[in-house]
């Protein structure tokens, strides 16, 4: 216990150096156990958006592209795929439900997705959780829009809320659909998957604003495009993708199959949890690069201390030889160098862990919204604990250099030390 | 003085690691409460000297008894003891461990034998107030009042808590590696007053070049006549030697 004390002084006696030394090793754990939390929060995060469908069906594309556009809103849809198409595989007898997904337009640099009811009765994320109304209810109407949590709280919207949709994804959308706001009739609760950040609209809404901008921009005089137009009328031609439930899940690899070799329409049907995997795995290398020079950068941190250790044994020799003259083993030495070493790595692998925990907590969303990927950051875990475990433990060791070096220099030195 | 033996050395000879040897004694020893003065020029062996009847080195050959018990076949742990429990050591300079207050530096013997620190006082706080005391009586109350930390002190100061440590829990042998180098005149004679004072009950080995210090000793060795080893420094060089004779 005394040894603690010595050297929890001695380390403080030197505190410019110890002060660095801790907050480069803290700097490197939280680099770490950072880089771990962003990869298992991310792999969480992707994970938890879609749990209850069995199969997505999009235009023929790879399986990871399509999961990325149509469920995680990262990148673009390459084609439509037709009503007919998805009339044809909706209708099947082995269909539980299944919700259609149209994108393509945004608010203020928001997706607007249109769908429809069965979004709200079907769509399942975290551990098996429907999406559940904070107030209001699902569109009813052809231009009522439901929000997304993130949005009705980054943009201030409230039930009641009218606004105006653009073309296109970008902020300021290369044409507004400016004939007829939409309405906010429901504000969803917050979920950690892009639902939040993503306004709901039927399909007959989202028909009804592209009725003249089939071509991309807005036909002149046509009668469809008015306001008058009736909902009966606003069918449309296609849709980006669809989820699909089926009655049993071992129908998923006849309807896939099905899907895939569909005569009339090139069309990709994936199983969300296997399109994952795949994309896990082509990100996998990224990974283990970015653990491997986070796992150098402590090494370095925890040489860095081992140099400044080692560079103070030269001052510290006449003190060495106090401790050894009232009387200090041989070996009190060394396990002083050994304790001030783990101490130090101690204090800096939990300062580390906390302020990545602390950056997390704060910033975590922020992180989401920058980057758009889900995140589920998760709290202390047990992977910190391992890793100020593990530090703690290759800082004693390390420590064995400098308290072997103490430990012959006080034998060879015995009473005096010449400088 | 009583006749028994606190020190006794027995054809000693040291040398660092294969080399020739740097001491090689075949008798001295000093008396329980004796007070003894060993003189020589650097480089005679007075630090090896030192270093094996404080424990810190072993002797290839020969006896070192100290307080009845032969040193050269102590295990390091049990020398480390008995120099925790009855030996007290004040070097040149850079006594003190900068970083403790004075009343740690002090008490730090307490810390590493127990039965020193039960000879100081009881409990921890009885301890310090035995240390505190001490330091007051060594002249070094504004400091110790104070709260200043050992790196705060002159030399001067930090030679007399070195003092104060050797001295605390009343050990039966007293070192002192020529404690009194880094001192003004004035201040050397009332440090080694005040010590000598302290120290009645204990034997002293006081070793240094000065020989303005010899008449404060019971004894004076010289360390060129007792270090027979040929290759000591002493031997080649003998100005000095014939100077510290004719004293």
């Amino acid at each position: 216990m005394y040894l603690l004390a010595l050297a929890w002084k001695s380390a403080r006696a030197r505190s410019a150096a110890t002060i660095l030394t801790i907050l480069s090793i803290a700097l490197s754990v939280a680099l770490l156990v950072g880089v771990e939390k962003v990869r298992t929060g991310a792999r969480a995060g992707f994970a938890q958006t879609v749990s209850g469908a069995d199969l997505l069906v999009g235009a023929r594309s790879g399986s990871v592209n399509l999961l990325l556009y149509a469920v995680f809103r990262i990148g673009d849809p390459t084609t439509n795929l037709s009503w007919e198409s998805y009339q044809r595989f909706a209708s099947r007898p082995d269909v539980a439900w299944t919700i259609p997904i149209s994108l393509g337009d945004s608010h203020a640099g928001f997706r607007v997705l249109g769908t429809t009811q069965a979004y709200f009765d079907h769509y399942l994320h975290g551990q098996k959780r429907p999406l559940v109304f904070d107030h209001g209810v699902a569109f009813s109407g052809t231009y009522d829009a439901v929000l997304g949590a993130n949005v009705a709280r980054e943009l201030g919207y409230d039930l009641g809320r009218e606004f105006n949709i653009s073309h296109g994804i970008v902020s300021a959308g290369f044409a507004e659909h400016a004939d007829r706001p939409f309405k906010a009739v429901g504000i969803l609760e917050p979920t950690g998957t892009p639902v939040d950040r993503t306004i709901h609209i039927s399909l007959a809404g989202l028909e009804a604003v592209h009725a003249g901008f089939n071509t991309g921009s807005p036909r002149i005089g046509t009668r469809r495009g008015s306001t008058e137009t009736v909902e009966e009328d606003l069918e449309p031609d296609s849709i980006t993708a669809f989820l699909v439930g089926l009655k049993s899940r071992s129908a998923a690899l006849r309807y896939q199959r099905d899907v895939n070799t569909y005569p009339r329409e090139a069309m990709s049907a994936v199983i969300p949890g296997v399109a994952l995997s795949q994309m896990w795995r082509v990100v996998g290398g990224a990974e283990q690069a970015l653990r491997a020079v986070a796992a150098l950068v402590v090494i370095a941190g925890l040489a860095g201390m081992v140099t400044a250790l080692l560079t103070s044994l030269n001052e510290r020799r006449r003190e060495i030889a106090v401790f050894r003259a009232v009387g200090a083993h041989s070996r009190d030495v060394f396990s002083l160098l050994v304790v001030e070493s783990a101490l130090l790595t101690a204090a800096g692998a939990v300062l580390g862990v906390l302020l990545v925990n602390g950056l997390l907590t704060a910033f975590g969303s922020h992180i989401e919204a920058r980057f758009g990927a889900p995140m589920a950051i998760s709290g202390l875990s047990a992977y910190d604990l391992t890793i100020v475990g593990a530090v703690i433990v290759a800082g004693a060791v390390l420590g064995f250099l400098p308290g072997w070096l103490a430990y012959k220099r006080s034998l060879a030195d015995g009473l005096t030390v010449k400088l | 003085m009583p006749e028994e033996q606190c020190v006794s050395l027995t054809d000693v000879t040291f040398a660092f690691g294969k080399s020739a040897p740097v001491l090689a004694v075949s008798k001295l020893s000093i008396a329980t409460e004796e007070k003894v003065f060993v003189y020589g020029p650097s480089g005679s062996g007075k630090s090896t000297l030192l270093g094996l009847v404080a424990g810190v080195l072993v002797p290839e050959q020969g006896s070192v008894d100290v307080l009845g018990s032969n040193l050269a076949t102590l295990s390091a742990t049990r020398r480390d003891r008995l120099r925790a429990d009855r030996l007290g050591v004040i070097f040149q300079q850079f006594n003190l461990v900068p970083y403790l207050d004075l009343i740690e530096n002090v008490l730090l013997p307490c810390r590493f034998s127990p039965a020193r620190a039960r000879r100081v006082a009881g409990s921890a706080q009885e301890r310090a107030v035995k240390a505190r005391d001490m330091l007051v009586r060594l002249g070094l109350e504004h400091e110790v009042s104070s709260g200043q930390v050992a790196s705060e002190l002159s030399t001067g100061q930090q030679q007399r808590v070195a003092a104060a440590r050797a001295l605390i829990g009343a050990p039966s042998l007293i070192i002192a590696d020529e404690p009194t180098s880094a001192l003004d005149t004035e201040a050397r004679s009332i440090f080694i007053e005040t010590l000598l004072g302290e120290a009645d009950k204990a034997a002293v080995l006081f070793v240094s070049h000065d020989m303005s210090l010899a008449a404060h000793f019971d004894r004076q060795i010289s360390m060129v006549e007792i270090n027979k080893a040929k290759s000591t420094a002493a031997a080649k060089t003998h100005a000095p030697e014939r100077e510290l004779r004719s004293v």
